[in-house]
């Protein structure tokens, strides 16, 4: 033998780690400034392990770190240096850029993590809508420096998230003039990557269609930043023993955005779903729900706290009913618990049943998403989607969830349109009719071609998104040769959708054909009444009409070809939502938004016409 | 604030932009970035005195996206003017700090500049500017302090008050209007404004020439100069953002911010009437509570007519919700003139 090497010794295979520890704030960085937070405040998240590059840049994300507004740019954090490695990130500091790059990546990555394990398959963005078509975007872009102003956001057409830094005012505990970043508030990741989310899924809820649109956006993307506080867990017993179990008197944990609301000059928080610093005395007091904000809230952001508010209601009233039990063995039977501090032994299993409980919360909210129509959702709608979701996810409600949310919707007023009594049975969606139920059996052998595609990639946690998006156009490619097939007209007026050739001739139409767009079929899983999973197929199918303000106009155009029809003031969207069961092969529900409902274009011209 | 009925001109197209015999005309360019007035005066000379005051579309600093705009705008301003603007103000926070005055070449190859207005916050040599340090500016600004009155050559009708940034505490800032109820109103002095404006120490600071050459930034957010990623990658920058940002899905309803641009008020003489001009929508709503100063205000025996404020920003807003190219007001012009006009 020439080769005088000695065979290397060959470790054993590693696996990969399941988890990329990073530090970040668990709330902002103006809780690091009070001794009796700041224990709590820095906190390790576990993030999902992924092949990074410098950025970072990973399957979901990518941080670029440009500031124009300073012109410069901030170099890229590499997550994968040893010593980085070795100490979980960076160490929280404000006055590092890379850090801030850690943890808008971190926290952002946590959000996306709690909607996949919710809904049980991989999270996309929403297509780029280019002049030469719909494009695939793997990745969300996030600017953690975008501009100098007291706001973040989310830019639908840029695809990114954009923070902004500003210097702060004189109130609370911020430095007067230092300045404070938006991405290092935990909240507001969440908040800004829920909006993201939320769009990947339902392109169509960002336009304003009613005055809940924009406010649903709101509410729910502070639902899920708020609901996340209960994964922190030292924070979470912290703020338990504070309150001694009490969680809807004044805490950490239903306040969004300390700093931030401090910064621009607030007393206290940006947001609170439980109460409100009275201006005058600077007191916290608990809010009230009052039935009159639905018909005078308009502006998005405190319509939508309406929404926040009867959700965590909803959660406190199960909390307390999952903690009775607890409190009385530890009070021996009275319930009451004694002067001083309780029970460090409580307070830890305190903190297990709220986090459990909102756990619940959060994922009943993310699948409720599955069950909503596809355009113009109110919040009537969302309550709906809710329970439906609920009932899917928890066959018998024995704690009785699902009324603790009828019960905190109904006090603010909340209610769907069309229902015949508040009873959760009443509120789930309906089935289809018998009559639709066997002309919908038509739709099943297009589904068996989905499924088998389903089956292949399976929108698995593991599949590559961009072959699952590819296959969900594939999949709706063939619903849509099903719509337009002759055997299919029957059912379409069924689905909210208008078909045949009588359509009202505002319908955009195709070489003569109204028009119909399958937006997503995906696969939604859920438990069977016997613990085993199923798997529903989630079909929407949209229409799009043009609208008029003058109804005589609109009345015209419905009635006589035009061409080309005059300019639209507005386009009226309706459709469906399908559910339909693969295992059992029957449709569950139809959810439509009916696309010739004089009533639903009456509501759309109203609400475009009604003065702010 | 009580906003005045305006004499409305018609929007003429014609090349040359006139000024009425009395008050002034505005005219405000729209092109989705920030807004760029031009204001016609009447003036001794033979021509009138034009006086450009830029939010940004023009002067915006990184505008490479915005070129073509840029290079429109300029061409009717160069039309309207005859190719000489008198008195050009830059409202815009950062405008000689970021970049000097080179993405407005395209202006000035064609158009002559009488005087520049800038901001104190702005002048390299004031000890309390911040924001000044930077390229020293090709063009020599004239800098203004609140409580300034600079002079419009030849005219008489129209006199120009600094309003803004504050550099004495003399005005609030929006978030001490709002504290200002409990008595603890904050006042900014200069101190507050010398607060380093970046918001990373220099060795964090990586100058966007040289970030261009970096594989990471070309790769994820530049391209490369020249190559087909340059353009492609374009969608997804947001060099212009910071100055408009505004957007659905915002964190909150209202903004609040410190702003450092230059704020200037147009008082018109005969009809008592003040043009208000801020870079922010915002800035012309907290400066119009406050109290303005009066016409003739200093000057012995000066009208004591009370001062009607013009909120044109808003009111340009209000009218304009299809955008052209430009539209224009006359604004001070006497009533009954306006009449035989239409006659």
């Amino acid at each position: 033998m020439s080769d005088a090497s000695p065979p290397r010794i060959q470790p054993p295979p590693r696996r990969r780690p399941p988890f990329r520890n990073l530090r970040v704030y668990a709330f902002d960085p103006s809780l690091d400034w009070q001794l009796d937070t700041a224990v709590i405040n820095q906190m390790v998240l576990r993030v999902p392990w992924e092949d990074l590059t410098v950025g970072p840049v990973g399957e979901y994300l990518e941080v670029v770190d440009v500031d124009p507004a300073s012109d410069c740019c901030y170099a890229p954090v590499d997550l994968d240096h040893p010593y980085l490695l070795a100490e979980s990130g960076l160490d929280p500091d404000e006055g590092d850029p890379q850090f801030h790059q850690q943890m808008v990546y971190a926290v952002a990555m946590t959000t996306i993590r709690n909607f996949e394990r919710a809904l049980g398959r991989r999270a996309l963005w929403s297509q780029a809508d280019h002049a030469q078509g719909f494009q695939f975007v793997r990745r969300l872009r996030i600017y953690p420096h975008a501009m100098r102003d007291a706001n973040a956001y989310y830019d639908s057409n840029r695809k990114a998230l954009l923070f902004g830094y500003f210097p702060a005012a004189a109130e609370g505990h911020n430095l007067p003039g230092g300045i404070v970043f938006t991405c290092l508030s935990h909240d507001v990741v969440a908040h800004e990557t829920t909006h993201a989310l939320l769009d990947g899924l339902h392109r169509r809820f960002i336009e304003p269609t009613n005055v809940d649109s924009k406010a649903f956006h709101e509410g729910f993307a502070d639902i899920v930043a708020l609901f996340q506080h209960f994964s922190l867990p030292a924070a979470l017993r912290d703020q338990i023993r504070k309150a001694r179990g009490d969680l809807a008197s004044q805490s950490l944990l239903g306040q969004l955005a300390q700093q931030l609301g401090q910064a621009v000059g607030q007393y206290g928080a940006l947001r609170d779903a439980l109460g409100e610093v009275d201006p005058a005395t600077k007191q916290w007091r608990p809010k009230e729900p009052n039935p009159a904000d639905l018909a005078s809230l308009r502006e998005p952001h405190a319509r939508g706290s309406i929404l926040v508010a009867a959700v965590f209601d909803a959660f406190l009233s199960m909390y307390k009913s999952r903690i009775a039990d607890l409190l009385r063995i530890a009070t021996a039977g009275s319930g009451v618990l004694p002067q001083g501090d309780i029970n460090p032994d409580l307070v830890d299993r305190l903190a297990g049943e709220a986090a459990s409980t909102a756990r619940h919360v959060l994922i009943m909210c993310i699948r409720a998403l599955d069950y909503c129509p596809p355009v113009d959702l109110s919040f009537g709608d969302y309550l709906r989607a809710l329970v439906t979701a609920d009932r899917d996810l928890v066959p018998d409600d024995d704690r009785g969830y699902r009324i603790a949310i009828v019960e905190a919707f109904r006090r603010r007023g909340i209610y769907p349109q069309g229902v015949r009594s508040l009873s959760t049975e009443s509120l789930c969606w309906p089935g289809p009719t018998a009559a639709a139920a066997h002309a919908l059996l038509e739709l099943l052998p297009v589904i068996d071609g989905v499924r088998s595609t389903a089956r292949h990639h399976g929108w698995s946690l593991s599949g590559d998104r961009q072959k699952i998006r590819e296959d969900m156009e594939v999949s709706a490619r063939a619903v849509h040769q099903w719509l337009l097939s002759d055997s299919s007209r029957s059912v379409a007026r069924m689905m909210g959708l208008s078909l045949g050739t009588t359509a009202p001739l505002s319908i955009e139409r195709k070489d003569g054909v109204p028009k119909i767009e399958v937006h997503s079929v995906r696969p939604a899983r859920r438990q069977g009444p016997d613990g085993q999973t199923l798997t529903d197929l989630v079909i929407e199918v949209t229409q799009k009409r043009r609208g008029y303000l003058e109804t005589a106009l609109q009345d015209q155009v419905d009635k006589e070809p035009v061409d080309p029809p005059p300019q639209e003031d507005f386009w009226l969207r309706g459709g469906c939502t399908l559910l339909v069961d693969l295992e059992h092969r029957e449709v569950r529900y139809v959810i439509c938004k009916d696309i010739e409902s004089p009533e639903r274009l009456a509501a759309h011209r109203a609400f475009l016409l009604e003065t702010p | 604030m009580s906003e005045a009925p305006l004499a409305e001109g018609t929007p003429e197209r014609t090349a040359k932009m006139t000024a009425p015999a009395a008050g002034v005309k505005v005219r405000m360019y729209r092109q989705g970035l920030g807004n760029c007035f031009l204001l016609a005066f009447p003036a001794r000379g033979p021509r009138p005195c034009y006086v450009l005051i830029d939010c940004g579309v023009l002067l915006g600093p990184l505008l490479g996206t915005a070129a073509e705009t840029k290079r429109r705008v300029a061409a009717s301003l160069s039309e309207a003017t005859g190719g000489k603007i008198d008195i050009l103000a830059a409202t815009l926070e950062p405008w000689n700090h970021v970049s000097g005055f080179q993405p407005a070449k395209e202006v000035f190859d064609r158009i002559e500049i009488g005087q520049v207005w800038a901001a104190w916050t702005e002048d390299p040599n004031d000890p309390a500017s911040v924001l000044g340090r930077g390229n020293p500016p090709q063009y020599f600004p004239q800098y203004w302090r609140p409580g300034d009155r600079p002079e419009l050559p030849g005219v008489d009708g129209a006199r120009v008050h600094i309003l803004g940034p504050p550099g004495d505490a003399s005005l609030p800032r929006p978030s001490d209007l709002a504290g200002a109820a409990d008595g603890s109103a904050h006042e900014p002095g200069e101190e507050e404004l010398k607060v380093p404006s970046f918001p990373f120490d220099v060795t964090y600071r990586v100058p966007p020439d040289a970030a261009r050459q970096d594989p990471f930034f070309q790769a994820s957010y530049f391209g490369v100069a020249g190559q087909p990623s340059e353009h492609e990658m374009a969608w997804r920058q947001i060099e212009t953002e910071w100055l408009t940002s505004e957007s659905h899905s915002s964190l909150q309803r209202d903004r609040d911010i410190t702003t450092t641009s230059l704020a200037l008020a147009i008082e018109l003489l005969p009809s008592g009437k003040v043009l208000l001009f801020a870079a922010e929508p915002q800035e012309s709503r907290w400066l119009s509570s406050h109290s303005l100063p009066g016409p003739g205000e200093g000057e012995p025996g000066g009208p004591a007519t009370p001062v009607t404020v013009v909120d044109l920003l808003h009111h340009f807003e209000k009218r304009c919700t299809i955008t052209p190219d430009y539209v224009e007001l006359t604004v001070g012009e006497p009533v009954g003139r306006r009449r035989k006009k239409k006659e």
